[in-house]
């Protein structure tokens, strides 16, 4: 029983990234996409006796996530008001498939990152600091919010084709 | 699959999405855009897998390194959420990496995640509010060291910041025996904890229940029949009755009771008012400076600046000196830079010669990168912390208040050093809450960083980038009292008062010194130059966007005067004026290169062996004529002279003209 547990919690702690990029996707917002995160990992934790070690542990939780998403909807009015079931399974299926290219997504990112300039890094990084908006942002750094969110929006472009240029080149 | 370029509508959306700012409206089109196109969905998706990869990076990145425990290779959550959804994220699950990593806390649930190290705090009092012992004595200060041991208290609270971050009030009554800095039994009383992401793992137990944190703020009250509650406010935690197989996780806004002898649990209301005091997450969040809140300094304080490159440029400390500029004046700290001046356990000589003619009520010793670099390594710690603690004993007796630092570049950049660099700065820490001095604690701040500020740190890695500087300018306000006040993005550099606004000079073909027989026959004729100041940029500094970043720039317009002499085998020599109406004392104040100054043919200042480069590294009091006054400089390259009335060269004479 310990084992399996073990097992499970590893399972859970290593698909948390992909798990909850796989919600915002179909959410389109961070803030409902929160709460379904946590919802989703509290039923996995609940459900955890119903996982078989061996088991596709990703493709379980996310049919568990769209669950999580589904009933979120219902009972929130604050939800975005446009859900089109349609393209909640388009963009399922399609994030399945990508599974396999996920980490290296992610490992290509952490080399893109060290190419942009420090200032471009700092930027980046202080979007991601506790309570961190683009308001806040273009406070700090005496530029309007658009301002902010025209540099930050070239940085991901620049991330976006640095990470694609990085999987052509392995081959991806 | 072909390269697709997306766009341009869509791209905004992408980005109205990872900003926050997407309209419904938006959204609406998005989703049609997603809808219609393959490629858009596989972009899209590409795009959000990057988007919270940033998050997990950067969060990763803010953990300190040591706050998780051998954790397991493949664990996503090594590091550490600083943003809500990544706190609830943590909350369900990374803590559960932490207790896997720990081995023992989820499945084991009895080992401790740290031993304690007698000798080392592991937390220390950040704020203290009418706290008696139980036989009625006032108990403990602010900034009082707390080491593993019994904490008992009659009334009052407190709060302890404990060295992972974690952060514990409790009111009295209360006992709690403190285990290590990942630990507290609860015997009697109410907590609450507000564990960062370096703290996860944080438990508090009681006689009847263990409750481990992951990531977030819950509090645990023991009541007199020995059950206890826990109610979470934010996050998760894991709560198991002792004695128990069962692990049971608590969301936001749950709260238990468990039964002390059967272990029952009964699910009762959430209730944050049962607890201490909520704390300004916020704040401890973004600063980690291990320090508590300090009163602003007292009107009239007088602050010298001790330290060396970083110090001696000054620009943290122009920083700070423009947003103390608010203030009134009456409330104004006057700061003093002697950076580099003197070396940073100085003698007594240096005290007399450089410190004590400031007259300062304080002293900030800042140390730097240099604390761990070529030369400068004390060969051991405990002979390090003697020798701090002799210079801190020798200020104090002299009425100077000590205020230490830390230095902002991450130990771990120099590996071979790390051990002595964190030694180093662990001496620094005790010794502030020894003497209850403010500590200013750069290190832990930069530490925090995604990139543990590597990016705010020039190419030589002693000095930091502009950016680094507003950074040290922003704890080191803290640490002053006057956390409320923000540094602004942009800066101008005005010519500091008395310079003298046109030079002559040449080119020296050798360095040597300047004979008598020299300066007696000195007389610029057509081939010198002419320098007037302040000078301005030239093309390519006119086409930096930000110049203020540049410490040419900066010097330029603060009135250095840069002669083009780039050969260190050659000197430069230069001639100013100054008319005096009448006969008075003054003050000459020199920075920069400048080795040797003539004041109408006397040499006033001969100072061959300094580093410092700051303007008023030296002070000259000088009786001009009337009429007009001939001054001579001998330097290296650049230089600064000025000649002012005022006894002080401080951050506010400095303003004045």
């Amino acid at each position: 029983m310990a084992e399996d547990s073990a097992d499970f919690v590893r399972e859970l702690i290593q698909s948390q990234r992909r798990l909850y990029a796989f919600i915002f996707s179909l959410m389109r917002n961070s803030k409902d996409a929160e709460d379904v995160f946590q919802e989703t990992n509290l039923v996995l934790w609940q459900k955890s006796a119903e996982f078989e070690s061996g088991t596709d542990f990703l493709a379980w939780a996310f049919r568990i996530a769209r669950f999580q998403i589904l009933a979120f909807r219902k009972k929130r009015t604050r939800a975005r008001e446009y859900h089109d079931e349609n393209l909640c399974a388009l963009l399922a299926d399609q994030a399945l498939q990508k599974l396999g290219e996920l980490d290296a997504r992610h490992e290509a990112l952490g080399h893109c990152l060290n190419e942009l300039r420090p200032e471009i890094r700092t930027l980046l990084a202080r979007r991601y600091e506790p309570g961190a908006s683009v308001n806040n942002m273009a406070q700090d750094f005496n530029r309007s919010p658009k301002a902010i969110s025209e540099m930050l929006r070239r940085a991901r472009i620049i991330l976006m084709e640095c990470i694609e240029r990085r999987l052509a080149l392995e081959g991806r | 699959m072909e390269k697709y370029d997306p766009p341009e509508e869509f791209q905004r959306l992408l980005s109205a999405l990872a900003d926050d700012t997407l309209s419904d409206e938006q959204d609406r089109r998005l989703a049609e855009i997603l809808l219609s196109d393959a490629n858009a969905r596989s972009y899209y998706l590409n795009f959000i897998s990057m988007l919270t990869s940033l998050h997990w990076k950067y969060v990763e990145a803010a953990a300190p390194q040591d706050a998780v425990q051998s954790a397991p290779q493949g664990n996503e959550f090594s590091g550490s959420a600083r943003r809500s959804w990544m706190r609830s994220a943590l909350g369900g699950v990374a803590a559960a990496a932490v207790l896997l990593a720990c081995a023992y806390l989820l499945l084991g649930w009895s080992t401790p995640v740290t031993i304690p190290d007698a000798r080392q705090p592991v937390a220390s009092i950040s704020r203290i509010e009418k706290v008696m012992l139980a036989n009625g004595a006032p108990a403990f200060a602010t900034g009082d060291r707390i080491y593993a041991g019994r904490l008992q208290f009659a009334s009052g609270e407190i709060q302890l910041q404990f060295s992972n971050g974690a952060i514990l009030s409790a009111s009295g009554p209360a006992e709690l025996d403190i285990e290590s800095e990942y630990s507290v039994l609860l015997n009697s009383g109410r907590v609450r904890v507000h564990a960062p992401p370096s703290a996860i793992g944080f438990s508090v137990r009681t006689e009847a229940s263990r409750y481990v944190d992951l990531g977030t703020d819950f509090g645990v009250a023991v009541n007199d029949d020995q059950s206890s509650e826990v109610h979470v406010f934010d996050g998760m935690v894991l709560a198991r009755p002792t004695g128990s197989e069962q692990v049971v996780p608590f969301m936001k806004q749950e709260a238990v009771r468990i039964e002390c002898e059967r272990g029952g649990m009964f699910s009762i209301a959430a209730d944050a008012t049962l607890f201490p005091r909520q704390w300004n997450f916020a704040e401890t969040a973004v600063s980690t400076s291990r320090h508590a809140a300090q009163e602003p300094l007292p009107a009239g304080a007088r602050v010298v600046y001790i330290g060396r490159w970083d110090t001696d440029r000054g620009v943290h400390l122009h920083m700070i000196s423009e947003v103390l500029a608010q203030l009134p004046e009456s409330r104004r700290p006057r700061l003093f830079n002697a950076g580099n001046s003197v070396p940073l356990f100085f003698d007594e000589t240096h005290l007399e010669r450089f410190v004590l003619p400031l007259k300062p009520t304080h002293a900030v010793i800042e140390f730097g990168p240099h604390i761990s670099s070529k030369g400068e390594l004390y060969d051991a710690p405990p002979k390090f912390e003697k020798a701090l603690d002799r210079l801190l004993c020798t200020l104090k007796e002299k009425g100077i208040e000590p205020i230490l630092r830390t230095g902002f570049r991450a130990c771990e950049t120099e590996s071979s050093k790390k051990d002595y660099c964190e030694a180093y700065y662990r001496v620094i820490r005790t010794l502030a809450g020894k003497y209850g001095l403010r500590l200013m604690d750069v290190a832990a701040h930069f530490s925090a960083l995604p990139d543990k500020g590597e990016s705010l740190l020039l190419e030589n890695h002693m000095e930091p980038t502009f950016e680094g500087s507003r950074e040290i300018a922003k704890v080191e306000l803290a640490a002053l009292g006057y956390p409320e006040l923000t540094i602004p993005q942009q800066f101008t550099f005005n010519p500091l008062p008395g310079i003298i606004r046109e030079w002559r000079c040449r080119i020296r073909p050798t360095a040597e010194p300047l004979s008598a027989e020299e300066v007696a026959q000195i007389q610029p004729d057509a081939a010198w130059l002419t320098l007037q100041l302040p000078q301005a940029d030239d093309a390519i500094l006119q086409r930096s966007i930000v110049k203020w970043h540049s410490y040419v720039h900066r010097a330029r317009a603060q009135g250095y005067a840069f002669a083009p002499n780039y050969d260190p085998k050659k000197s430069v020599e230069a001639v100013g004026y100054v008319d005096s109406e009448g006969e008075g004392d003054a003050y000459i104040n020199t920075g920069g290169s400048l080795r040797a100054v003539w004041l109408n043919g006397i040499k006033i200042l001969d100072d061959r062996k300094t580093f410092a480069w700051h303007p008023g590294r030296d002070r000259i009091s000088v009786r001009l004529k009337p009429g007009r006054n001939t001054i001579l400089v001998e330097a290296m390259s650049n230089y600064f002279l000025s000649v002012t009335p005022d006894c002080d060269w401080d951050s506010n004479a400095q303003k004045s003209e």
